[in-house]
């Protein structure tokens, strides 16, 4: 697998570099790759060969310490041809905590159901069928959760007492957290 | 009338006019002034309305926008005549009635929203009923007339209407530069190539670019979040602990580490003792690779490496064999020559396992055996130098008197070396002693003052927040107090007027008296001449009977009252006379009185303008005209 | 003619009927189902053997259930669009129901107006009510994306009063955003 690398020599020091930042980019959940901008210099098969054993390495060598010699060690006990794992070393220690955050992120979304993104508004609600005048603030909190690679939006409405309780409740998680946090 | 000028030059000044300070009366006002006023309150009363707010030199131009003014006071409704001579040639009269009727339909917004009560839940609820009322109001347009569901109204407001346009909040991580603001420090080559070249902009790093600005958002509120935490952590105890910012988080950090090893150690011990190996493979050997990094920084953690080390080995063998074999009927003996290989592999897997777990087994065996070597060690120990102890007194049991005086002389030597030592002991201990008191009260007022600083530090840091506070509530309040003086400026102007009243009020009040009394003084004096001339005829008609009595007795008599008769007569005229006179008084009052107010008018004065403006004109056209022919 | 207490429209035709079974009722009766009914409006418990027992000497079976249904249409209309119980007395009259029956109808009503209102407005639609919420903390060591994590993650637990819970994880860095901006929007009721 490792020996596909071989085929980012075929593009310019320049375009190297940019290829291994754009699978960077790719794996933060980000703009990624594209083929058009390397189809000069590599037909669609050894491009994708290249883009996956090269996201594949990256995930190997990114997954333990920080050190930019422990990346090139590792790269080249996987098979990475001197130059190449050089400039992939380069990248990912240039990019370590962007990539720290992105695992630390997956690693927290293996769970079940995890928390994606949220949106929170506050509402008045003036009146309803029962009765004429209201005016009781709601605040209507959706949930986007990840399941599994597929994506739940989950709708709340809380008054402010249930806002309290629910505030109450993560101050006293937060201060376990805080704890924990280093 | 000077009030009611006052407060018409004031709401001019208000409105925009440019008067000088001196002016204080209509009667000061010249032409120019007169419409550049009424050109102001139009302007403001129709926002559409039009027009230069100075007089043009050119004399026609003058006729033409002073029927235009003329026209549009019309249109709003005023009642008296109005025309282009009103601006140029009328008297004050007119000037003052044509302006309080632009004053009088001024909007009166302003006034009318400083009288409500304000505060935040009534000024929603307002918004919220006017958004309604507004919506209501607009007639409804199909969604296809309105791109990403927004109505414009005018081409500078637009309203939200539907959700088509909408979409949900989401964000995902976006990087910019770090540590580029401070030139200080150095950014490391690599990184700063990477800045130069390759970073895309941060508005390309998202997937979705309708996810940028929420991505800027979420990031910025993440780092804000971040920093408020750690500012309150670090006032709260990293302060207190001395330490500076990166020490503090490395000593948290490794007290954290050391809890949850010692914890994660004592739960695995039990586990093992108890001989239920519960935890996986793969657990276990995090955990000991975790207790390597908590004991010593940083380790490798091996066993990933090997195991997967172990995987690719065995995925290159794989092809090798496949290749061996050629033909093509050899499929299915290829097939399941993977099944044996497969099988294999598991098999040699899960005896890797129960072998790795044999090894567990088996190191906890010599763990164990190890500690009770180690005891056994100490109890031989313990053993043999109880033997000693027994040894030496059964060798000096058989002289027993000697031997005990000689221990009594060796204890007693002992025992005066002890005594020296002890006396040196306190020679040395004394000033070391002292020196050590010194050294800790020392250390204390340190402490203390340390103590001081940090309180000081502390305080300051909760004080700069207050200020900050303060600042910020400050300036809301600035904002509202401006927000309110202009308001109130509006206001002035009303109590301006009301005072105004009042004082005319009472004015009026002190001019009805003097009527009354003028009134009352009349009344007197009619009476005064009523009584008067009945006494008068009284007077005569006693008279008359009297001399009529006696006029038959008399010739002399009947002359007399003859002469009476006369007498009443001329009387009577004269009383006529003065009558008359009065009523000629009046009527010559009153014709003064239009004399005064026709010249008032300036008629030959405007006479002459007009002639004189007349005059202007045609030369102005003569002019016109030599133009247009050459 | 408008009513204040059917939201300033005219009053429905069946309640005008109705007004004649009402006045048929002397107040002690009147009183005595006007409480029943108000219990219904706020617990939804009508006992209906006690009704048909106080009723049934002038009632029909069909008069029974319009005289409740016009009592608790009255009632919970008043309440719905804030009508006092004096202004209530008012426009009743005018409806044609006799003074001593209003009074009674009027005493029960504003006894317990506040009470119905607070039952009706915990009635409305509501998408969604909290119950509550249940909450652990992890300390994430290792994982097989990444071997040195050492992050704290929190898994939350959110019961409805529905029963039905939603169980999530949320990273430590997103709880921290979460936090502060369910602490902002609470900041931002709290003004209202």
């Amino acid at each position: 697998m490792a020996t596909d690398l071989e085929l980012l020599q075929k593009l310019e020091p320049n375009d190297s570099r940019k290829f291994v930042h754009a699978a960077i980019n790719g794996l933060c959940e980000k703009d990624g790759l594209h083929y058009e901008e390397y189809s000069n210099s590599l037909s669609l098969s050894e491009y994708s060969k290249l883009k996956q054993s090269l996201i594949s390495t990256i995930r190997q060598t990114a997954r333990q310490g920080t050190d930019k010699k422990d990346f090139l060690d590792s790269l080249v006990k996987l098979g990475a041809p001197q130059d190449v794992g050089g400039v992939i070393a380069e990248s990912l220690w240039v990019r370590r905590d962007e990539i720290r955050a992105q695992f630390i992120r997956d690693s927290a979304s293996f769970s079940h159901s995890s928390l994606g993104d949220y949106d929170i508004r506050t509402k008045l609600v003036l009146s309803s069928d029962k009765l004429g005048s209201i005016q009781e603030p709601l605040l209507s909190l959706d949930l986007r959760l990840h399941e599994g690679g597929k994506e739940r939006v989950e709708s709340l409405e809380l008054s402010k007492d249930e806002l309290d309780k629910l505030v109450t409740s993560l101050e006293a998680a937060n201060k376990v957290v805080l704890q924990l946090r280093t | 009338m000077e009030e009611v000028d006052g407060i018409i030059i004031s709401t001019l000044k208000e409105v925009g006019c440019d008067f000088e300070d001196e002016i204080a009366s209509l009667t000061q006002f010249t032409p120019e002034m007169v419409v550049e006023a009424s050109v102001r309150c139009l302007q403001i009363i129709i926002p559409e309305f039009q027009s230069p707010t100075h007089l043009p030199d050119a004399m026609s131009a003058r006729f033409r926008m002073c029927t235009g003014l003329a026209n549009a006071c019309q249109e709003l409704g005023f009642q008296a005549e109005v025309g282009y001579q009103t601006f140029l040639y009328s008297s004050v009269k007119d000037w003052r009635k044509l302006l309080m009727f632009l004053l009088e339909k001024l909007p009166k917004e302003a006034a009318q929203t400083a009288d409500e009560p304000t505060g935040a839940g009534i000024l929603l609820t307002r918004s919220i009923g006017a958004e309604i009322g507004a919506s209501l109001r607009t007639p409804w347009t199909p969604s296809y007339c309105k791109r990403e569901s927004v109505r414009w109204t005018t081409p500078t407001n637009w309203r939200i209407e539907g959700s088509s346009g909408l979409h949900a909040f989401t964000a995902s991580d976006v990087q910019a530069p770090t540590g580029t603001g401070d030139l200080q420090k150095k950014i490391p080559k690599e990184v700063k190539l990477y800045y130069a070249q390759e970073m895309p902009y941060v508005v390309a790093q998202p997937v979705l670019t309708r996810d940028v600005l929420s991505s800027l958002l979420a990031k910025n509120d993440s780092e804000v979040a971040a920093q408020q935490e750690w500012e309150a952590e670090w006032n709260q105890a990293g302060l207190a602990s001395r330490l500076s910012e990166n020490e503090y988080k490395a000593k948290k950090k490794q007290k954290l580490m050391k809890k949850l090893s010692e914890q994660l150690r004592a739960h695995n011990k039990a586990e093992t003792s108890s001989g239920a190996l519960g935890l996986g493979a793969d657990l276990n050997q995090i955990l000991s690779s975790f207790f390597e990094r908590s004991g010593t920084g940083h380790g490798k953690g091996s066993r990933f490496q090997h195991a997967e080390k172990l995987q690719f080995a065995k995925e290159e063998d794989a092809p090798v064999a496949v290749e061996a074999t050629s033909e093509e009927d050899l499929q299915q003996q290829r097939e399941q020559e993977l099944a044996t290989l497969r099988e294999q592999l598991n098999d040699w897997a899960s005896q890797y396992e129960k072998l790795e777990l044999d090894i567990k087994k088996y190191t906890a065996g010599i763990e164990r055996m190890r500690e009770e070597k180690e005891q056994q060690e100490l109890q031989n120990k313990e053993n043999e130098d109880a033997y000693r102890i027994k040894k030496g007194t059964y060798d000096l049991l058989p002289q027993a008197d000697e031997n005990i005086e000689k221990l009594k002389g060796l204890v007693q030597t002992s025992s005066d070396r002890i005594a020296k030592l002890a006396k040196k002991w306190e020679e040395i201990r004394g000033p070391m002693m002292k020196e050590l008191r010194e050294l800790k009260s020392q250390s204390d007022i340190t402490e203390i003052q340390i103590q001081e600083l940090l309180q000081e530090i502390q305080i300051l840091r909760e004080g700069m927040k207050e200020v900050a506070d303060e600042t910020r509530l400050k300036d809301e309040l600035y904002k509202q107090l401006v927000g309110e003086y202009e308001r109130m400026t509006k206001d002035t102007s009303r109590s301006a007027y009301t005072r105004r009243i009042m004082e005319i009020v009472a004015n009026i009040k002190k001019q009805k008296e003097e009527i009354n009394k003028i009134l009352t003084d009349t009344k007197y004096v009619q009476k005064e001449i009523n009584q008067l001339s009945g006494k008068l005829d009284r007077v005569f008609q006693v008279t008359d009977e009297q001399v009529f009595k006696d006029a038959r007795k008399d010739e002399a008599r009947r002359s007399a009252y003859k002469l009476l008769a006369s007498i009443r007569d001329n009387s009577k005229q004269v009383v006529e006379a003065i009558h008359e006179a009065g009523q000629v008084k009046r009527e010559q009052r009153d014709l003064e009185e239009q004399i005064d107010r026709e010249t008032s008018k300036k008629v030959t004065s405007n006479l002459e303008k007009i002639n004189s403006d007349y005059q202007q004109m045609k030369k102005e056209n003569a002019q016109l005209v030599a133009q247009l022919k050459s | 003619m408008k009513f204040r207490f059917c939201g300033d429209l005219d009053c429905p035709d069946w309640l005008l009927a109705e007004i004649s079974t009402l006045s048929k009722l002397t107040s002690i009766k009147m009183k005595q189902l006007c409480g029943e009914v108000l219990k219904d409006l706020l617990t939804g418990d009508l006992n209906y053997e006690q009704v048909e027992k106080w009723t049934s000497a002038r009632y029909e079976e069909s008069d029974i259930k319009a005289a409740v249904a016009a009592l608790a249409f009255i009632m919970s209309s008043a309440a719905k669009f804030n009508v006092d119980s004096d202004s209530l007395g008012n426009e009743l009259q005018q409806l044609g129901l006799p003074k001593e029956n209003v009074g009674s109808l009027c005493k029960v009503y504003s006894e317990s107006l506040v009470q119905l209102q607070d039952s009706l407005k915990g009635r409305s639609l509501r998408v969604y009510k909290l119950d509550s919420v249940d909450w652990r903390v992890d300390y994430i060591l290792s994982s097989s994306s990444l071997q040195d994590i050492n992050e704290p993650s929190v898994q939350l637990k959110l019961t409805s009063t529905a029963g039905d819970s939603l169980a999530f994880s949320v990273d430590g860095d997103q709880f921290r955003v979460l936090l502060k901006d369910l602490k902002q929007a609470r900041q931002l009721m709290e003004n209202l």
